[in-house]
């Protein structure tokens, strides 16, 4: 009885969920906002995972993809280059529509964009784009960029993805600091509505150049529990939904009827670098005894063997001029004893480390603690509020500082950030080198500017060799990116990866 | 002839004592800003960094720190902040680049509207209760209201706010998961309501529960009720009449001071009820070390409480006329 008069109010009260089935997706992203929609700007995965179904780029990867392996033409139909690889000349599709009332994208728009995503005011990777020394519209679809030196990869600057999303200009300067808001751009998606901490509606681009989107609107809904997530996607209020790096959540989420999860590159790499500027890791006989002591099966086995895999190189595995010929340190407890005996601690030894309180990243800094203890090594960890994490390792403050990162997937990026001295914590030009590490410098530099592309792949294996061999570093696992959909969703096109970290949704996405 | 002494009026005094407690809250403000202000300083971990993410170079960071103003020191960046809120200027969101004062206006209503509901729920279950387990004392009823008052008491907020998702929207499907706050429909906003005031009502049925049984133990046990009883009054008419109202001032001091647990529970409350309201807005602000927006929020905190005490302090006269405002 109190079912049935319960049942009844609900009713009364409005009650019935009104899902307009078929062209409607719903999409569940960890966080509590949006941050900023101005794909220049964005550096979050949230943001950067929805501006993803909005924008082109003049190349792009093959959606599924994550590997600059996989560029094809986008707004560009075609490019030539020079034999000195400085001179580009890009001509450009015919009759591609800006977003709303904002016209046809052409030469004008694309060299806007370009120059805006090089302008520190109005870029967060202006710095990638430093070598572009002209670009120019010749005629109304044609731009042509010269480069100032070499670089490893232009057309890797040019996918929709940081610096490369193409916006287009009248709306920027219409939409002033509205931008930021209002998303315009030319892909299958436009922005609708922006409702705070709740959802960024989009809705199908009818002109798009590649056709009408067969989805009619999308909700990016921002839902910073966990659990909650997990229960709107079980409710079927969303169809979609952002995962746990963890295997224990593909176990449960696959319970769900009819749920497709999906393993995405590009992988995050765990990497425990070991700052060489202190002792005792000042000691290469120390740093390898650390090496040994980590077991990699076992770590891979801890966070789940289908979400992770083992690293052993210090550029993550499928990056353009990855290698894995370097040397390996295999699990060996009596080895590591033996090189720290001979280091001159028969007794062990201890080292310390600041680490985030991120569960996830905790736990695996535990399991390292764990494996070190056995070889008689003692890890202590402190542990601190993750935005103060990242400001104490910079400061140059941890011995050990356990990392977790994607980059653009090309072994430049990672190389540079981590393993060239000008990016040592304490410098000014500093980035994320925490070990200090400067052996490999003189290759990473080279393959920078090398314009043979077979002699800057032998460049960065040497690099990655020295870099292993020097034990800056010890690489420990990738984890892979995780996304649950229903299974009725079809998205046109196998996932296997995706630059911008979300599932790749265009105009093939439907419901079936 | 005498002349009549002319005392201050009622009204006077009422008036007099409402201004003296506003001057204690502009006192209480400035003390609470600057604590504010010097605390969102000292935490470590650096703003300019949370927006430019971890790839940024230190240059980078130095440029958006001058940019931001973050490089000048401190008591010019006082100065500026206390001016700001003087004038109404609270700043811009170091993260969104909106202004903070717009950003959390937007979602106070959505806080306020669940904060008020759960109160109100709390108040129509907890002192009817408490009153039936003070009847009862030491007998069944009195048993199980203490312990569902403390099995209230001791469970966290977000722990009920799963269980009520699991039950009330995954396996009944009455409810959604998603509460928008923002229903077209005066039914759709209920609904989207009702999960999360049930949540938060719980907790301060509980707390109003036990307040009200202590507070009308005291007064049964006075003389008048005794007197009342032996006059032939009716038993109900004594509680609901004579008893009720002279129990009622330690429940509103209760509650007044139980709207600070409210609000902090409201936090989780929201973020699991994904509901938009300042719990939403204060985790991303202190997450992306966002100065402005926790300034701006601490001020509005300060003001919510700073006025509910105010309105306490008032309430009293309304429920016993004794009460002076002196």
């Amino acid at each position: 009885m109190l079912r049935h008069v319960l049942t009844a109010a609900v009713l009364v009260a409005g009650i019935g969920t009104a899902h307009a089935a078929g062209t409607t997706l719903n999409v569940g992203i960890a966080t509590a906002d949006a941050g900023k929609l101005d794909p220049h700007l964005a550096t979050t995965t949230p943001d950067k995972g929805l501006l993803h179904w909005m924008y082109n780029g003049l190349v792009r990867i093959k959606p599924g993809q994550a590997s600059p392996a996989y560029i094809e033409p986008d707004l560009a139909e075609s490019w030539t280059t020079s034999a000195d690889g400085l001179t580009w000349n890009f001509k450009l599709r015919q009759g591609v529509k800006c977003h709303g009332k904002y016209g046809e994208f052409d030469a004008e728009d694309a060299v806007f964009s370009i120059k805006r995503a090089a302008t520190k005011e109005s870029s967060s990777f202006s710095k990638d784009y430093a070598a572009l020394k002209v670009v120019e519209a010749v005629g109304t679809h044609e731009v042509k960029i010269v480069l100032a030196n070499p670089i490893p990869s232009l057309l890797g600057l040019l996918v929709p993805y940081h610096g490369g999303n193409m916006v287009c200009k009248d709306a920027v300067e219409d939409l002033g600091a509205a931008f930021e808001r209002t998303p315009i751009g030319t892909g299958p998606f436009m922005f609708a509505e922006y409702q705070p901490q709740q959802y960024v509606k989009l809705v199908a681009n009818e002109a798009y150049f590649r056709g009408a989107p067969k989805l009619k609107e999308i909700y990016y809904r921002y839902i910073p529990s966990d659990a909650s997530r997990d229960l709107a996607f079980q409710s079927g209020e969303i169809d979609m939904v952002y995962g746990k790096q963890d295997e224990t959540w593909v176990e449960r989420i696959s319970k769900i009827p009819n749920t497709k999860v999906v393993v995405m590159e590009p992988g995050e790499m765990s990497v425990l670098s070991l700052n060489m500027s202190m002792p005792p890791l000042d000691n290469i006989l120390v740093r390898k005894a650390i090496a040994h002591a980590i077991n990699r099966d076992a770590m891979v086995q801890f966070r789940g063997a289908s979400v992770t895999r083992a690293s052993i190189s210090p550029v993550p595995e499928g990056y353009l001029g990855y290698t894995a010929d370097v040397p390996t340190y295999p699990h060996d407890v009596a080895k590591a004893k033996a090189l720290l005996a001979e280091a001159g601690f028969p007794n062990g030894v201890t080292v310390k480390a600041i680490h985030t309180t991120l569960p996830g990243m905790l736990a695996t800094m535990e399991v390292v603690q764990a494996l070190l203890k056995e070889a008689g090594i003692n890890l202590e960890i402190t542990t601190v509020e993750h935005a103060t994490f990242h400001a104490q390792i910079r400061q140059n403050l941890s011995q050990v500082v356990h990392y977790s990162a994607a980059r653009f997937p090309i072994a430049d990026v990672y190389l540079t950030q981590f393993f060239d001295s000008d990016s040592i914590v304490g410098k000014p030009t500093a980035v994320t080198n925490f070990s200090h590490c400067d052996v490999a410098d003189a290759e990473i530099r080279a393959a920078r500017v090398e314009p043979n592309k077979e002699k800057q792949l032998a460049l960065w294996k040497t690099a990655q060799q020295k870099i292993m061999e020097t034990v800056c570093a010890v690489p420990v696992y990738e984890n892979m990116q995780l996304w649950a959909w229903k299974s009725n969703l079809d998205l046109g096109t196998e996932v296997k990866g995706s630059l911008n970290l979300s599932p790749p949704i265009n105009e093939m996405a439907q419901f079936k | 002839m005498r002349e009549a002494v002319k005392g201050p009026t009622h009204g006077d005094r009422m008036s007099g004592f409402v201004l003296r407690r506003l001057g204690f809250a502009v006192i209480t403000l400035f003390a609470v800003l600057t604590l504010v202000f010097f605390i969102v300083r000292i935490l470590p971990g650096d703003p300019a960094m949370a927006m430019l993410g971890d790839q940024a170079s230190m240059q980078a960071i130095e440029q958006l720190r001058a940019r931001l103003g973050l490089d000048r020191p401190l008591p010019v960046q006082y100065v500026e902040f206390m001016a700001g809120v003087l004038t109404g200027d609270w700043g811009t969101s170091l993260v969104s680049g909106r202004p903070v004062i717009q950003e959390i206006l937007k979602v106070l209503p959505a806080t306020l509207e669940l904060t008020a509901v759960s109160l109100l729920l709390g108040a129509v279950i907890g002192v009817p209760l408490g009153v039936w387990s003070a009847v009862n004392r030491n007998r069944m009823p009195d048993y199980v209201t203490r312990l569902a008052s403390l099995l209230g008491l001791s469970f966290p907020a977000f722990v009920s706010a799963v269980l009520l998702l699991l039950v009330f929207a995954i396996h009944l499907n009455w409810f959604p998961v998603i509460s928008s706050g923002q229903g077209e429909t005066f039914g759709a906003r209920m609904r989207d309501l009702a999960l999360p005031a049930i949540n938060l009502g719980l907790i301060m049925a509980a707390y109003i529960t036990r307040v009200s049984r202590s507070s009308m133990l005291e007064v049964l046990g006075q003389d008048y009720v005794r007197t009342a009883q032996a006059k032939g009054i009716e038993f109900r008419t004594i509680i609901w009449r004579h008893c009720l109202r002279n129990s009622m001032i330690p429940v509103v001091t209760v509650v007044g001071l139980y709207l600070g647990i409210l609000i902090g529970n409201s936090v989780l409350t929201e973020i699991v009820f994904n509901r938009p309201g300042l719990g939403k807005l204060i985790v991303g602000a202190l997450n992306q070390r966002d100065y402005t927006m926790l300034q701006g929020m601490m001020v509005i905190y300060t003001l919510i409480v700073v006025l509910v005490n105010l309105v306490t302090d008032l309430t009293y006269g309304l429920i016993d006329p004794r009460v002076k405002y002196k």
